[in-house]
């Protein structure tokens, strides 16, 4: 199965990854070749197997907030910060709109 | 390579000093570091000196007196989080990431007295099997420097077998522990699915993967065990187990125990080295009074695809937190957010980690989720469903690790998916949520090592260390490294 065009740049805009030019066809056909080895899922015969839940409801634990961690050692990783705050482009303009 | 829990014992009694342990690790890192790369950052030796003489001098006091592996240098894979220590996942993306916080399994090896000598290298962010796509470079087989040690936990196992650490642990979603343990000859480990906590382990996919020991011996391996695993109550996956005891059959009489032996494991592309020893292996087993029985397992043709489906679904889950906002790579020139996004995330992930994301979100996708992803977790519960029949009738399940021994490094790289069949006798274990060991059994013409895999069911690990010892105990011990501690 080939990867189409709109159908790579939704998956793109889905995953907010945006693959350089040069490597997009190998990337395209790759996940096509991907898409064809797992053909064989539709044409097994599972039966209607329930999906058994990893945790059930009796085992979740009280939501206590517990102090942990200090501001400072929280921010140090940031890529930009600011006094406590983390630093990103401005989502919100002057007249209250979404930045595009 | 020398035993954890005999060091252990020796320092115990005075025999030897922690500090004693640390010089001659950290000579073998010195010797050999260079030519396996087996760490991405390793302390620094009088740090871990001092460290040392404080430890020597609390388990002579004996405050470690019930522990295995008191004063024991171990090796940590790198998306384990050290609290202080760089934490990478072997990715651009977190190449400078110093976690806040340790895993559980970090504070329970310290709790343990034991000493972190570095993190080890691996497939970045798990996604691979050969270390070949880590950021930092791959690592090599420490018999032979022109092949790779394995994946993903590759630079854990290299470190084990080539005495740059008495211990490792690694992570294990479809053979990472176990895959590098065979390659390299050395004990690995994939507990029960809930027995180890996975606070602190950056995830892949969190509904397959454990963390387990990377040893020497099966004793230590059972050790290590004790020590790793409890249930966490920040790791809502972990179990409360009955009983934490993994040592005391160790030695024990496997008289009547009932192997399987699935006929379909070695029909075809087994290496004849592989299924020689898997025969011989199966030999030994009767030998001593175990039962050994051929039966059709089936079902290995969709082993694979289920895997992929499942494990690059919850990556591209798991990995949509990497945004360049609060942690992480953040690319240096952008405007808009969405511009941030997106350049963070295609610069700090590598291509292997970038196309699973996007095969992970096209069979979430509306178009193709049921008949992909939900197909999926389907056949899954059948894989557990046969399984279970299998574990009626047998005590543990006999084979391969892995269909050949180390591979060539390879120019070019690898194909991902031919690469994927290469897991197809240990991706079962981590679908089904089983334990499952490699033991070395041998090696190949070329002086490779060879393992075997050993499956139990449920919470056997008790069981699955005494069969394993029984096995291990049954040849002759070899020292790989001779080091004069």
């Amino acid at each position: 199965m080939k990867l189409s065009k709109e159908q790579m740049e939704y998956l793109e805009q889905m995953t907010m990854l945006r693959v350089p030019e040069e490597l997009r066809p190998k990337m395209m056909e790759e996940i096509g070749q991907l898409v064809e080895y797992i053909q064989s899922l539709k044409f097994t015969d599972s039966e209607e197997e329930e999906d058994t839940p990893v945790i059930t409801e009796e085992e979740l634990r009280e939501d206590k907030v517990k102090k942990e961690y200090k501001k400072e050692d929280i921010i140090a990783n940031a890529p930009m910060q600011r006094e406590d705050m983390f630093v990103v482009p401005k989502t919100i303009s002057e007249q209250g709109e979404e930045v595009e | 390579m020398k035993s954890a829990v005999e060091l252990a014992k020796r320092i115990q009694k005075g025999e030897l000093t922690v500090e004693e342990v640390v010089e001659a690790v950290y000579a073998s890192i010195e010797e050999k570091e260079k030519a396996y790369h087996c760490y991405i950052s390793l302390r620094k030796k009088e740090e871990v000196l001092q460290e040392a003489n404080l430890l020597q001098k609390e388990i002579l006091a004996g405050a470690y007196a019930g522990s295995p592996i008191a004063g024991i240098p171990i090796a940590i894979k790198d998306n384990i989080c050290t609290k202080g220590q760089k934490t990478t996942c072997a990715s651009k993306m977190l190449e400078h990431f110093v976690p806040i916080y340790s895993a559980q399994v970090v504070e329970r090896l310290k709790k343990a007295g034991a000493i972190i000598v570095g993190k080890t290298n691996m497939d970045e962010f798990g996604m691979g099997s050969t270390t070949q796509s880590s950021y930092f470079g791959v690592t090599k087989h420490p018999y032979d420097i022109t092949r790779v040690a394995g994946g993903s936990s590759g630079g854990s196992a290299a470190a084990v077998a080539a005495g740059e650490c008495i211990l490792a642990i690694g992570s294990d979603t479809g053979g990472s522990v176990r895959q590098p343990a065979s390659y390299c000859g050395i004990v690995g480990l994939k507990p029960t699915y809930g027995t180890v906590s996975r606070y602190g382990l950056i995830a892949y996919t969190s509904s397959l993967e454990q963390i387990g020991p990377m040893t020497a011996t099966v004793e230590d391996c059972a050790a290590a065990l004790e020590v790793l695993a409890g249930a966490d109550e920040k790791d809502m996956t972990s179990r409360r187990r009955g009983n934490y005891d993994f040592t005391s059959a160790l030695g024990q009489s496997i008289a009547g125990k009932r192997v399987a032996l699935p006929k379909d494991f070695l029909v075809k592309g087994v290496q004849e080295e592989i299924r020689q020893a898997v025969y011989l292996a199966a030999e030994q087993f009767r030998k001593l009074g175990a039962v050994v029985e051929e039966i059709e397992l089936g079902m290995s043709e969709y082993v694979i695809p289920v895997y992929c489906v499942v494990t690059a679904a919850e990556a591209s889950s798991n990995l949509a937190r990497f945004d360049g906002v609060k942690y992480g790579y953040r690319t240096k020139e952008y405007g808009t957010l969405q511009e941030m996004y997106e350049k963070s995330r295609t610069e700090g992930f590598g291509e292997e980690v970038q196309k699973r994301i996007l095969f992970g979100s096209l069979v979430l996708s509306e178009a193709y989720y049921e008949e992909y992803y939900i197909k999926a977790k389907k056949l899954q519960n059948l894989l557990k469903r046969t399984y279970a029949k299998v574990f009626q009738a047998y005590d543990v399940v006999l084979g391969p690790v892995t269909p050949r021994t180390a591979p060539k490094i390879s120019k070019s790289k690898k194909d991902s998916f031919t690469s994927r069949l290469e897991d197809i006798y240990t991706v079962p274990a981590n679908l089904v949520g089983i334990p499952a060991i490699s033991v070395p059994f041998g090696k190949d013409k070329k002086g490779l090592p060879i393992g075997v895999q050993l499956m139990a069911d449920h919470f056997q690990e008790r069981l699955l260390l005494q069969m394993a010892y029984a096995l291990e105990q049954s040849q002759g011990k070899e020292e790989m490294c001779n080091e004069t501690i």
